[in-house]
């Protein structure tokens, strides 16, 4: 009798848990498929990643294990040791979010943050990219951070494939994966090489993530701005960057080239007509920097007092 | 130790400031890609320039009291974007250090989640 009892229970438990589960799965892209049919978004139903490297975590340094994970498959070899010098607080027994992607920075390669949603980390995975995430394995009152390496997914089996800790391959099921991401607010990165387009990358989010590399690999983020432009070919930001960095190189024919493509594609653009007209005065055309200066205090903004400057500088010139 | 810090916190504070008041408001130049990407005017940005140096010389003193070497720091620091800067100036100590974890722990954390899953 009390053993019948028990049973019942206990298969009403399995009932709620995969109610549950299902439920945890919400914010996944729609119901998941049935066997056999295909995948959301025309994502493949099984991705693994089984190239990424593996790198097992010392003590507390899951951080540096998972960075040299993502860095290897970008084609940057580090060591968890290499990275421990530029991640790892000793005091706190961790990694810090932000000095994940300022790391990355430093490795050449462009940390693109992830929109928090399971479709942007499903479709990084299927183009070949795997995935840092950021997980609350405890509670959120006492939390237990971790960072792993998403490399694969299985829809059919409910399964998401990480690198984590000690265990090369472990795999989660999809609702519990997700609760503990969704604790840490789904953070995640990839760390793609300068040519490489993150496959979930949006153009405004793409090309600021590429500014902030401006700032410690100019290089590479010239590399990544081409990339931004290929992509969208009318940024504005890439293309004032690529011009902007040329001047500083002084290079002014290869300024003036950025310069003049991003008046053409944005003729409202003031900075991109001050810049011009900055560049066009440098290289002795005065009558063409003229107008240009104009068209920049003309079409005014929050730094017409710059223009103004750019003009008076030019008017002044003339007169001498 | 930290009267020293604070006092030379405090000197860099006076000195920027005044490097800053002494910088003509407008300068015939090209405008920089960071300045594009802010939005802001001139006399802002001079003060987000501050701002940031500022932050900049506090994260990297918390960093070190958190026993990252003071050479590594500055290095560390540096690779950080302005916004992530002023975040960790905020509020480090209460942001996720994602750190220690072992087998027998992801073990017990599914086993919790799961255990948590039948009991709601």
């Amino acid at each position: 009798m009390a053993a019948g009892r028990a049973v019942r229970v206990w298969r009403r438990r399995m009932v709620v848990l995969a109610f549950v589960a299902a439920s945890g799965c919400a914010s996944l892209p729609g119901p998941l498929p049935d066997q056999g049919a295909g995948a959301p978004g025309g994502l493949p139903s099984r991705v693994e990643l089984s190239d990424v490297p593996f790198h097992a975590q010392d003590a507390y340094q899951c951080g540096p294990a998972a960075l040299a994970m993502v860095f290897g498959s970008a084609g940057v070899e580090r060591t968890p040791g290499q990275l421990v010098q530029q991640v790892y607080l000793p005091l706190r027994h961790g990694s810090l979010q932000v000095e994940l992607l300022a790391a990355t920075r430093r490795a050449g390669l462009v940390p693109y943050r992830l929109a928090p949603r399971a479709e942007a980390l499903l479709q990084e995975v299927a183009a070949g990219h795997p995935v840092l995430v950021l997980q609350n394995l405890r509670f959120d009152a006492f939390p237990q951070w971790h960072y792993a390496v998403v490399v694969g997914y299985d829809l059919v089996a409910g399964e998401i494939i990480l690198r984590s800790g000690g265990e090369r391959r472990l795999t989660m099921p999809i609702a519990v994966f997700d609760r503990s991401w969704a604790k840490g607010g789904r953070w995640a990165f990839v760390a793609r090489s300068p040519e490489d387009l993150p496959a979930s990358a949006d153009e405004a989010g793409y090309v600021a993530a590429v500014a902030d590399l401006e700032r410690v690999s100019p290089e590479a983020a010239a590399r990544a701005y081409g990339t931004a432009l290929r992509a969208w070919p009318a940024n504005l930001l890439a293309r004032m960057a690529l011009g902007n960095a040329a001047y500083r190189r002084h290079e002014p024919d290869l300024a003036l080239e950025h310069y003049r493509q991003a008046v053409r594609a944005h003729p409202e653009a003031a900075d991109a007509w001050n810049n011009l007209a900055q560049v066009l005065h440098d290289t002795g055309r005065h009558r063409e920097a003229l107008q240009a200066a104009e068209q920049a205090v003309a079409t005014g903004g929050p730094r017409q007092d710059v223009y103004r400057a750019t003009l008076t500088g030019i008017r002044a010139a003339a007169i001498r | 130790m930290r009267a020293t810090a604070s006092l030379s916190r405090g000197l860099i504070a006076m000195l920027v400031l005044a490097m800053s008041a002494q910088l003509p408001l407008a300068r015939a130049e090209i405008v920089d890609t960071d300045a594009m990407a802010a939005k802001t005017s001139q006399v802002e940005q001079e003060r987000a320039r501050v701002r940031d140096f500022l932050d900049r010389a506090n994260v990297k003193e918390r960093l070190q009291a958190l026993g990252v070497d003071s050479m590594v720091s500055a290095d560390r620091v540096a690779s950080l974007s302005e916004e992530e800067v002023h975040a960790l100036a905020r509020k480090i100590d209460g942001m996720p250090a994602g750190g220690n974890l072992s087998s027998t722990d992801i073990i017990i954390i599914m086993l919790i989640a799961i255990l948590i899953a039948i009991a709601i």
